[in-house]
């Protein structure tokens, strides 16, 4: 990898929720890295903290409930957590670009696309006239195949499906070539034609400008597509992670194996029963001592009652008591 | 006696503009719709972004009122009823709605949320009430403690379980699904259709489940509905439509499902050609502008859905069906 810094490092990120019933630490250590120009998926169990580390690099957590208790993030080397609050607005959109998961909350629901779309995009291009803007407008809407974009301007977000919500805010969020694009589950109401529009989308602009990405996604079939490195959360923790080529074919935390072993396959047999991890996520108020996957794992020991260390070698780094890499 | 029967259902929505903000012309999202829904039975639905599945479902339940068209649930009209007169179908009938968020009432803790349908219905005592809704958290694998919490202090996964916990609360006949797992990573996707499934064994439940997942639609569903621009462009057996498929779109996305195989590079493949618009349908096949293998008589008039009748028909609207092979490994 060199010795370059690289784009974003995130070290020991660390997130907890004040809540009615007490403290719910979220995230828990999340560390990795990424080089300008690469694609990293972020993978894992609903609720293990994909979208609140993405608020996390953000400092877009929810206010006074979320809290950042330990830990850095550094793009380009300086450390986004030190940076007064009208610094990190103007890192927000240029530099690091986030289409969120809930498109609904994401956009105005009272203003019209026209209006959305004209803010974001002169917030980075100020010189734009309005006229200029709104063609710049056009062509990202055509970019992200929307039919009818001179009239769909005029509509408000409910008047749009989900997957044409979707694809507007991955336009707002391109509008203004970040250096970093966080994509939260950006493809989740698009079908698969669309979906392969939008992915070679982003491949062309990491091509073009070196746009490195996170992509949260369930669907590992994308991340396979379009993703160099892969990292595997579970319970506010990254458990497994390296390169896709090696994961996808030896993954070796048994979460991840459970992961795979559930993937919906087109040759199963219909209307039977699909393999699942057995039991359920722990609750983020009462994590398990130690490994906190042992609770639903078939190869936990005594030992899993403390916590793995993280092993490592160039090509993957892996979380657990009972693989040795 | 079908389940649901749905007859030439279309559904269109005004498009405003100028400074009066007249009606500039009409989304026509859902047009002609036809099909039949047994007790047990899945149909899955898939189709195009803005295809104008989510519409369907909302028409079918009468959320948003359909345009034209009939909608038989029991064999019995709900078309043009008063709020209470819906209230016997809305009982037996539930959607999962896409945009979990927006469908859940952000003000009301989980577990009024999901104790509410009982009210509205007047079923059971207080303490009956909030039994069965802390059952319907286990049945969807949330923790207890989920009762007492707010929307917004859950994932977004987590939410799309809420809502469907609260479709299922009523033990409904008919559940239309609007991408219901599609926010779910697939160890919980897999635990949720095996739960659906469970449902449609137990109480012979019909489920309309629209998804874009192929895998997970053909899993599902004993019939597949395929949509393009409004329409349904073909329907038949799950399997024979993977396997014969008959209509150019449908082997698009065939061809377009990514795999998990990262041993051969996966080329991404999307439609070429101009994206047809709703609002300004091409004349004939409104496919033809990206079909590889459209000709003349394509743009010669609306195709019609055809094929023979019943249960297991494989129906196609397509001008070129007879003459093309699109089995996957034909090319
Ligand atoms: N505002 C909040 N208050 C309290 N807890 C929260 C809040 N937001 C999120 N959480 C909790 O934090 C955990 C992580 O949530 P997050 O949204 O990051 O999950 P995720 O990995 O993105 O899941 P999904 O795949 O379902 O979107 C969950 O257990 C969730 O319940
Ligand atoms: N309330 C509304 N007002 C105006 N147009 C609408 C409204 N609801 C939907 N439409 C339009 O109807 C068409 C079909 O939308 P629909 O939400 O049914 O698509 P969909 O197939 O569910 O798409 P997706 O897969 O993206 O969710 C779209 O062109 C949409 O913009
Ligand atoms: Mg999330
Ligand atoms: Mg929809």
């Amino acid at each position: 990898m060199g010795g370059n810094v690289p784009l974003l490092s995130v070290d020991d990120l660390s997130v907890s929720f004040r809540t009615e019933r007490g403290r719910a630490a979220v995230l828990d250590g999340v560390s990795f890295e990424l080089q300008a120009g690469e694609t990293l998926g972020l993978v894992g169990e609903s609720g293990c903290g994909k979208s609140v580390t993405s608020l996390g690099i953000t400092r877009l957590l929810p206010k006074p409930s979320g809290q950042i208790d330990r830990g850095s993030v550094r793009l380009d080397g300086q450390d986004l957590m030190e940076l007064p609050a009208f610094e990190m607005q103007k890192i927000r959109g240029p530099r690091i670009g986030m289409i969120f998961q809930d498109a609904m909350t994401a956009l105005n629901p009272v203003q019209r696309l026209s209006r959305q779309m004209d803010e974001s995009i002169r917030l980075h291009a100020p010189t734009l006239s309005r006229a200029q803007a709104t063609d710049r407008a056009l062509e990202l809407l055509t970019d992200v195949g929307i039919p009818s974009p001179e009239l769909r301007l005029n509509d408000y977000p409910h008047q749009l499906s989900g997957g044409m919500r979707q694809r507007v805010m991955i336009a707002m969020a391109l509008s203004a070539e970040p250096d970093l694009l966080i994509a939260d589950e950006p493809t989740t109401a698009l079908d698969v034609t669309v979906q392969a529009q939008i992915l070679m989308l982003i491949k062309r602009l990491q091509a073009e400008r070196g746009m490195a990405v996170i992509f949260i996604t369930h669907d590992l079939g994308v991340v396979a597509q379009v993703c160099q490195r892969v990292a595997v959360m579970y319970a506010g923790r990254i458990v497994e992670q390296g390169s896709v080529a090696s994961l996808f074919s030896d993954p070796k935390h048994p979460y991840t194996q459970g992961l795979f072993n559930s993937i919906p396959h087109l040759d199963r047999v219909p209307l039977t029963p699909l393999p699942t991890i057995e039991g359920q996520v722990p609750s983020p108020m009462d994590m398990p001592p130690g490994c906190r996957f042992a609770p639903r794992c078939q190869h936990a020991t005594a030992a899993c009652l403390t916590r793995p260390v993280l092993q490592s070698n160039p090509d993957r780094a892996v979380a657990c008591h009972q693989v040795s890499l | 006696m079908s389940l649901l029967s749905v007859q030439g259902l279309s559904k269109r929505f005004a498009v405003r503009g100028g400074v009066l903000r007249g009606v500039k012309a009409w989304v026509q999202a859902v047009n002609d719709v036809s099909f039949e829904l047994s007790a047990g039975e899945t149909l899955g639905i898939v189709g195009e972004s803005g295809c104008g599945k989510s519409t369907l479902g909302r028409a079918i339940l009468q959320l948003d009122p359909p345009s034209e068209g009939q909608v038989l649930f029991q064999g019995q009209s709900q078309i043009g009823l008063s709020r209470r007169q819906l209230m016997p179908f809305r009982r037996q009938a539930q959607m999962v709605f896409q945009d979990a968020y927006e469908a859940l009432n952000a003000r009301h803790t989980v577990g009024r949320i999901l104790i509410e349908p009982y009210e509205i219905h007047g079923l059971g005592s207080g303490t009956e009430r909030e039994a069965w809704a802390r059952d319907l958290l286990a049945r969807v694998g949330l923790p207890a403690e989920s009762f007492d919490r707010y929307p917004h202090e859950f994932s977004g996964g987590q939410r799309q379980r809420i809502g469907i916990a609260r479709a299922i609360a009523l033990n409904p006949q008919l559940l239309v699904c609007d991408e219901p797992v599609s926010a779910l990573d697939v160890s919980v996707q897999s635990q949720i259709m095996n739960l659906l499934m469970d449902l449609q064994r137990e109480r012979d439940l019909g489920m309309v489940f629209i998804a874009h997942d192929l895998a997970v639609v053909k899993h599902l569903s004993h019939r597949i509905a395929v949509m393009y621009l409004g329409r349904i462009v073909e329907m038949g057996p799950a399997q024979a439509l993977f396997e014969r498929p008959k209509h150019p779109y449908t082997r698009a996305l065939l061809d377009a499902i990514p795999t998990v195989d990262v041993t051969t590079e996966q080329p991404l493949k999307p439609l070429e050609g101009d994206v047809p618009s709703p609002i300004n349908m091409p004349s004939g096949c409104a496919f033809r502008t990206r079909c590889p293998y459209a000709s003349e008589v394509c743009a010669s008039g609306i195709p019609a859905l055809e094929g023979s009748d019943g249960a297991t028909a494989h129906r196609v609207a397509c001008h070129r069906a007879a003459e093309l092979d699109l089995s996957p490994g034909a090319s």
